[in-house]
């Protein structure tokens, strides 16, 4: 085991840096990996994907829940009620971006550095986002075109009980 | 994907940064992992929205910097990764949400129809007020209990349609059967299609595959591995199926209990020796004309073959005198058994098959064009199936009477007897049937046997045959009034008679048969039989109108109106008459609905020329209680009429 590094540095796409406790970094399974690999000496990580907006958001979640799980460690085991639940608010508000595309690029984001909870989580807003609405609905909200045939869409409408529009 | 069609010189107008110059389209379930070419950073933007487009049609270059502001909210979803994607339509939790979200784009739908019952989320951590027990049923309900069924035929038939079958029928109680026909115009369906539904239909009971050639192997072990309930297996024309996909379905799919492949040439005896092995349920199996389908294939199968297997049908194989040895050995389940057109079967064959003792529940054996039926190979299959009830042997062109009178005397069970074109048969052997069956035998047809000819035969006094109930004589040229007369005494608890085509015959034949009758005959055919005329049909009503319900004289030129006039007077209980092409006239059919004919369900008038509009009212009349008419070809009935008709005989299904 190399010797322990307190803080990692990452560098966003744009060229910015940031720091996070190595708590936090445990938390992406990718920075994970380089950081307990004893061959690779870290001390700047480059994420070409994602910009510092991004990158932001993601090392905040990161810390968020890097600092609840040594709460829990520390309170000998499991975490109570309360506070889960006081987790899962956060998360929520977390979720809460201004603008939609923001919410894929965490997504994309959690999925390549491998931050489980947080790729869970921007999955299920998304889903959310999704439910309860018709297609045309969906569509409008993301912005996406109808590539069905007209035969096609007139059987799925069918099918589905669904109107297409 | 929004796009831009016919644009230029897109690098120009750009305030910042390079845009992605070939944004890739995400191909149909391409998972790509962790591609960063997707991944478009925010102030990266790759083309103008067609929304742009629209506002400025004539002007291409829009120098503007506000509206680039204004359409920076561009979002991303579709550029998502299918994984990512797939993760997200994994957390909806009800399959109308599924089926709706499959409405958007193809893409969706491709990605839902790959979901397969285990990778649904259901919701544990997040806490929820609705019960959750209401949401688990959701996650159950998947796949259901397969009472849906879907057919998919020609250029319908396209991998977008099955997807959409396997994400829709999936919360909706579950697709059950699913038949795809590929027509003269070929079939989209390929192996994706295939695989969605092995993803989204876990309870397919049963699948068709007619004519489909662009699938394989691959395809059908997706489905083998993803819906492990199917029962029936259909497979016919598919020259990519082989072997392997037979052996996945065999040892996947332990609940097969119906299995038909027809001219398949890949598959054979691989195939079926896994099916012998590895499908204790085979019930019934059919196979026909698949070349590579041999001997060991047949003998494997039915030497592992549990006792269940109870209908065979084998067709158009070149199997040998082995395989019929080993059905005769080992088939101890089977009741039905058919074979056709097995150019290698020798009369050897089936004297194995009879001497084999297996058979022993075989209750109808249905034999065509093999040459092995001899003398001795029926006799032997007498002898060895006792519990034959039903025999059809057809194109056995070496029977003899001979043969065919031993075997009606070992053959204690036999209750029906078909016979056609088997050219040796005379009247020697249709009389020694009836003498010697004449404890159990209820139906005895001949069929187009040429070799029945005019014979002056001296019968022995032999007490009528009391159970024979239905007899069939068609097309025998050969057949004449004398033989027709000694018939009659013969049998004189006929009920339902068929005498077709027979051009030899003329009244007094008709009546020496059908008078004689104590039983009282319920169904009379006696189609293009020329000869018949007003007297003979006349009497028949009158003998027997009380038990009369079906009478067919289509084809019998010389029948006119006489005939119709004693039908209406005799016969009450008549549902369904036929006299098509016969010379009938207004005046019949009028007489038709004047009598007591309450029953009338089904009226056949086709070719019938003399009648005409005038017969209207007749057939409104008979219309209440018409379920079928045909008056196709009656010449002088014109569109107005059958307009009308159809219009008022809204019960009724009219041919016109």
């Amino acid at each position: 085991m190399s010797s322990p590094v307190e803080q990692i540095t990452v560098v966003s796409s744009d060229g910015d840096e940031f720091k996070m406790t190595v708590a936090a970094a445990m938390q992406s399974e990718q920075l994970k990996q380089m950081l307990t690999d004893d061959s690779i000496s870290i001390v700047k990580v480059p994420v070409e994907n994602i910009s510092t907006e991004i990158l932001v958001k993601v090392i905040e979640y990161c810390q968020k829940h890097a600092d609840h799980e040594a709460a829990t460690k520390a309170n000998g085991g499991g975490a109570s009620d309360s506070e889960a639940e006081e987790l899962n608010k956060w998360d929520a508000e977390f979720m809460k971006v201004d603008v939609e595309d923001k919410l894929f690029h965490i997504l994309m984001a959690a999925n390549y550095l491998e931050i489980k909870g947080l790729f869970d989580l921007a999955c299920q807003t998304v889903a959310d986002l999704i439910k309860g609405k018709t297609p045309k609905q969906i569509r409008k909200i993301f912005n996406l075109k109808n590539d069905f045939t007209p035969e096609e869409q007139e059987r799925l409408s069918r099918q589905h009980n669904c109107s297409f529009d | 994907m929004s796009k831009v069609l016919g644009f230029t010189g897109i690098d120009d107008f750009f305030p910042g940064g390079s845009i992605y110059a070939n944004p890739k389209e995400p191909s149909l379930l391409l998972s790509l992992g962790r591609h960063v070419d997707l991944y478009f950073p925010p102030q990266k933007r790759s083309r103008i929205s067609a929304s742009l487009k629209r506002s400025h049609i004539n002007d291409p270059f829009p120098l503007s910097g506000e509206l680039f502001e204004a359409e920076k909210k561009q979002t991303s979803i579709e550029n998502l990764p299918d994984e990512c994607l797939f993760e997200i339509f994994r957390r909806l939790p009800t399959g109308q949400e599924r089926s709706l979200a499959a409405c958007v784009s193809k893409r969706w739908l491709w990605l839902l129809s790959n979901i397969s019952k285990d990778e649904i989320c259901s919701h544990e951590k997040t806490s929820y007020e609705n019960d959750v027990s209401g949401e688990e049923a959701d996650v159950e309900e998947f796949g259901g209990g397969g009472c849906l069924s879907r057919d998919l035929e020609g250029k319908k038939a396209t991998d977008v349609r099955l997807a959409a079958v396997a994400v829709g029928t999936a919360s909706r109680g579950g697709l059950g059967k699913l038949s795809i026909r590929g027509g003269d115009s070929g079939c989209a369906v390929t192996n994706l299609g295939l695989r969605a539904v092995a993803h989204g239909c876990p309870s397919l009971k049963a699948l068709s595959l007619w004519n489909v050639t662009t699938i394989d192997d691959e395809g059908l072990i997706e489905i083998a591995s993803g819906c492990p309930q199917l029962k029936k297996l259909d497979l016919c024309c598919c020259p990519t199926i082989s072997d392997k996909a037979l052996i996945a379905v065999a040892k996947n799919c332990p609940n097969l209990t119906e299995l038909s492949i027809e001219s398949c040439p890949r598959i054979g005896n691989d195939g079926l020796q896994a099916i012998g092995q590895f499908s204790t349920n085979l019930r019934s199996l059919s196979v026909k004309n698949c070349t590579h389908v041999g001997d060991q294939g047949i003998a494997s199968l039915f030497s592992s073959a549990s006792f269940l297997l109870t209908k065979v049908k084998l067709e158009a194989l070149t199997i040998s005198d082995l395989s019929l040895a080993v059905i005769g050995h080992y088939g101890k389940a089977v009741t039905d058994l058919a074979l056709k057109c097995l150019p290698n079967v020798s009369e050897k064959g089936f004297w194995l098959m009879g001497n084999g003792h297996g058979l022993q529940k075989l209750n109808s054996l249905s034999v065509a064009s093999c040459q092995g039926v001899t003398d001795i190979g029926l006799d032997a299959l007498g002898r060895g199936c006792p519990n034959l009830k039903h025999l059809y042997l057809c194109k056995s062109a070496f029977l003899s009477d001979y043969g065919l009178a031993s075997f009606s005397k070992v053959a204690l069970s036999i209750e029906s007897l078909k016979l056609e074109e088997c050219h040796r048969i005379t009247q020697v052997g249709f009389f020694g049937v009836l003498f010697n069956c004449c404890v159990k035998l209820k139906a005895l047809a001949l069929i187009s046997c040429f070799g029945i000819k005019a014979q002056n035969l001296v019968l022995p006094s032999v007490s009528p045959c009391q159970s024979l109930q239905s007899l069939s004589i068609c097309n025998c040229p050969g057949f004449g009034d004398a033989a027709m007369a000694l018939v009659g005494k013969l049998c004189p608890q006929l009920q339902y008679v068929e005498l077709s085509r027979l051009e030899g015959v003329t009244d007094s034949g008709f009546l020496a048969l059908l008078l004689n009758s104590d039983a009282g005959l319920v169904k009379v055919n006696l189609s293009q039989c020329v000869n018949l005329t007003d007297k003979a049909v006349s009497s028949i009503a009158t003998k027997h109108g009380l038990t009369l319900e079906v009478f067919n004289l289509d084809g019998c030129k010389k029948i006119s109106d006489v005939s119709l006039m004693a039908i209406a007077e005799n016969c009450p209980l008549i549902w369904d008459l036929d006299v098509s092409g016969s010379a009938i006239t207004d005046a019949g059919v009028t007489a038709l609905a004047g009598g007591s004919m309450f029953h009338l369900q089904i009226l056949s008038l086709s070719d019938c020329s003399l009648v005409s509009n005038k017969s209207l009212p007749a057939l409104r009349k008979l219309g209440e209680t018409l379920l079928g008419l045909n008056i196709r070809n009656c010449k002088a009935i014109n569109s107005r009429t059958t307009g009308k008709l159809s219009e008022q005989l809204w019960r009724c299904d009219i041919l016109a």
